[in-house]
């Protein structure tokens, strides 16, 4: 019994301690944020920081200019999220009933859309955008992501309305209720975990995209985080905790999001690919 | 709902798709048949293709993502799958290792590479010279499995929670061993969820740009197709070429899906019949597990 105990003991302790270790790159990066010099940082890299050293974050924010590219970073997100949703939520709507003219054929295209890799059409990208008059705006950014967010959140819900019972229509039409108000407030409101998914998705990949805002966006004032912080890197590459702040800058919101949102967000990672 | 209210509320998103991804598709595989000075494009046919295929930068950037394939599927797939059967059970201990495990998934690709990038560091990192061009790729996989092996986790962890507990008590009730209990039971019971793994892991082998430009800028022997056909447009300013390796990688990816997907047919007939073939009760208790199954 009591050897049971402390192989279950040793155990807890072996899985805690590579749970350290996966957790350590992050830690450091969060850490290192904090302290008062590259030494600090490289040669006491297991160490707490001495003093929290909040200038750092400032250096970001006023070298790095690391405040503009968050707020541009926010309006992208949230703009991509919001239109993936609605456009989303619509197109699936339409594409659940059954009678929908060549169904089929629009389910492959949405399914070819959600394999197609960035770079599949990242160059003609470049020459429409500036065709739109949009480029090396956040615009440049906003429709692409949506564009790219779309198949999922179109597959995802067209197969969450096709589930729905038939008769919650029926009932709502004997009602007298019309689509756009049933559309409204009876099938978005049941809606509710699909579009969580959906919002989860396209604010992670948009927060995170890296390969469009490189090439589409030339401006150092319209760069999103991933984009500017490579621009920072460059422009500071030694001061190592200006850009650890930085880097905490970009990756904190999504870890508190985490941290909230854990369960949903793992569903909705998985959902586009367990489906 | 009317046939003119449904293609109203289908329109908008098609068109945005159409726009900004169908269409754009469509134009690189056109682009990639010409050469472009300037504003003027001039038809070359296959020209590029031909290029391709005997540009030694071309070569070893396939072969470059070949092998890094080879490794993510050891660093991200093998041990999202070791990590899903270890932390199967529900307990607490088991809920909040499966939350950190997973939480790299969630930063930015340029976050994971640029802080990994400070700790390899020549001269200032705790561990440097990890990134040299010998073991580069192998690091990279490496870093890659650590962001993604969760990932590969949750998804098995959600096939797991699938199989029966009566087959797994039957196969444990034989005398299977954990390692037998493994082989024969649960991974064949996975077979669904492997796929999909083995999807993402292939086609995010061939997609794969963000730590490859971040870690390794300067590299040319370890550049990958996507790194490659960037420079391309950025530093050459040459459409036609990177457009032509921007359809060479379509088409791996589009292959990749058509084969697995294909393969899945194949392999499900297959091991169906295999289950019928091994009812017959062996040390490994592995009869009356497939019966279970069958029944």
């Amino acid at each position: 019994m009591n050897s049971a105990r402390f192989a279950s003991w040793r155990r807890t302790c072996l899985w805690l301690a590579l749970a350290l270790v996966a957790a350590y790159p992050v830690l450091w990066m969060v850490l290192s944020s904090l302290k008062g010099g590259n030494q600090e940082i490289f040669e006491h890299p297991f160490a707490l920081p001495h003093a929290i050293n909040w200038r750092n974050y400032q250096r970001a924010l006023r070298d790095g200019n690391m405040g503009a590219f968050f707020l541009n970073s926010l309006w992208v997100t949230g703009l991509t999220a919001w239109a993936t949703v609605w456009l989303g939520a619509w197109g699936g709507f339409a594409l659940s009933k059954t009678q929908f003219p060549l169904q089929r054929v629009w389910l492959g295209l949405f399914f070819l859309g959600m394999i197609l890799p960035v770079q599949s059409f990242l160059i003609p990208l470049m020459s429409l955008l500036n065709t739109l008059g949009i480029h090396d705006s956040l615009w440049a950014l906003i429709l692409p992501y949506t564009a790219q967010n779309l198949p999922v959140a179109v597959l995802l819900l067209a197969a969450f309305f096709r589930a729905l019972p038939a008769e919650l229509e029926e009932a709502a039409r004997l009602d007298g209720v019309g689509t756009a108000r049933f559309y409204l407030s009876i099938l978005l409101p049941v809606a509710r975990p699909a579009v969580g998914t959906i919002i989860v998705i396209s604010c992670l990949n948009t927060w995170n995209e890296f390969l469009m805002a490189l090439l589409f966006i030339v401006d150092p004032e319209k760069k999103t985080l991933p984009a500017g912080m490579i621009a920072f890197e460059q422009a500071h590459n030694t001061d190592y905790p200006a850009l650890l702040a930085g880097l905490s800058l970009i990756a904190l919101p999504t870890l508190v999001a985490y941290a909230v949102f854990h369960k949903q967000i793992i569903r909705g990672v998985t959902a586009g690919t367990v489906k | 709902m009317t046939r003119r209210g449904q293609v109203l509320f289908f329109t908008p998103a098609l068109l945005v798709f159409v726009v900004f991804v169908l269409l754009p598709t469509t134009q690189t595989l056109l682009d990639s048949f010409y050469s472009f000075e300037g504003r003027e494009a001039h038809w070359v046919g296959g020209l590029y293709y031909r290029y391709a295929v005997t540009d030694p930068r071309f070569q070893q950037s396939l072969a470059n993502n070949l092998v890094y394939l080879g490794w993510t599927l050891l660093t991200e797939v093998s041990v999202g799958l070791a990590l899903a059967v270890a932390l199967a059970r529900e307990n607490r201990l088991n809920t909040f290792l499966r939350i950190v495990f997973f939480s790299p998934n969630v930063l930015s690709l340029v976050v994971v590479g640029l802080v990994f990038g400070f700790m390899f560091k020549e001269g200032v990192g705790i561990f440097p010279g990890m990134l040299k061009e010998t073991r580069a790729l192998l690091t990279v996989s490496a870093i890659s499995g650590w962001a993604y092996c969760g990932l590969y986790m949750v998804i098995f962890l959600a096939g797991l929670a699938n199989i029966p507990t009566e087959v797994l008590e039957a196969a444990q009730l034989d005398g299977a061993t954990a390692w037998q209990a493994f082989w024969r039971v649960k991974l064949p019971l996975l077979k669904e969820v492997l796929y999909v793994a083995l999807l993402i892991c292939f086609t995010g082998a061939f997609k794969a740009f963000d730590l490859f430009w971040v870690l390794l800028p300067n590299q040319d022997h370890t550049m990958i197709v996507s790194t490659l056909l960037v420079r391309e447009v950025i530093r050459y300013d040459n459409k036609g070429y990177g457009s032509t390796l921007s359809v060479i990688l379509t088409v791996l990816v589009l292959l990749t899906v058509a084969l697995l997907l294909g393969g899945r047919r194949i392999w499900g007939a297959w091991t169906a019949s295999a289950l019928g073939r091994a009812r017959v009760p062996t040390p490994a208790g592995e009869g009356s597990a497939s019966a279970a199954l069958r029944e």
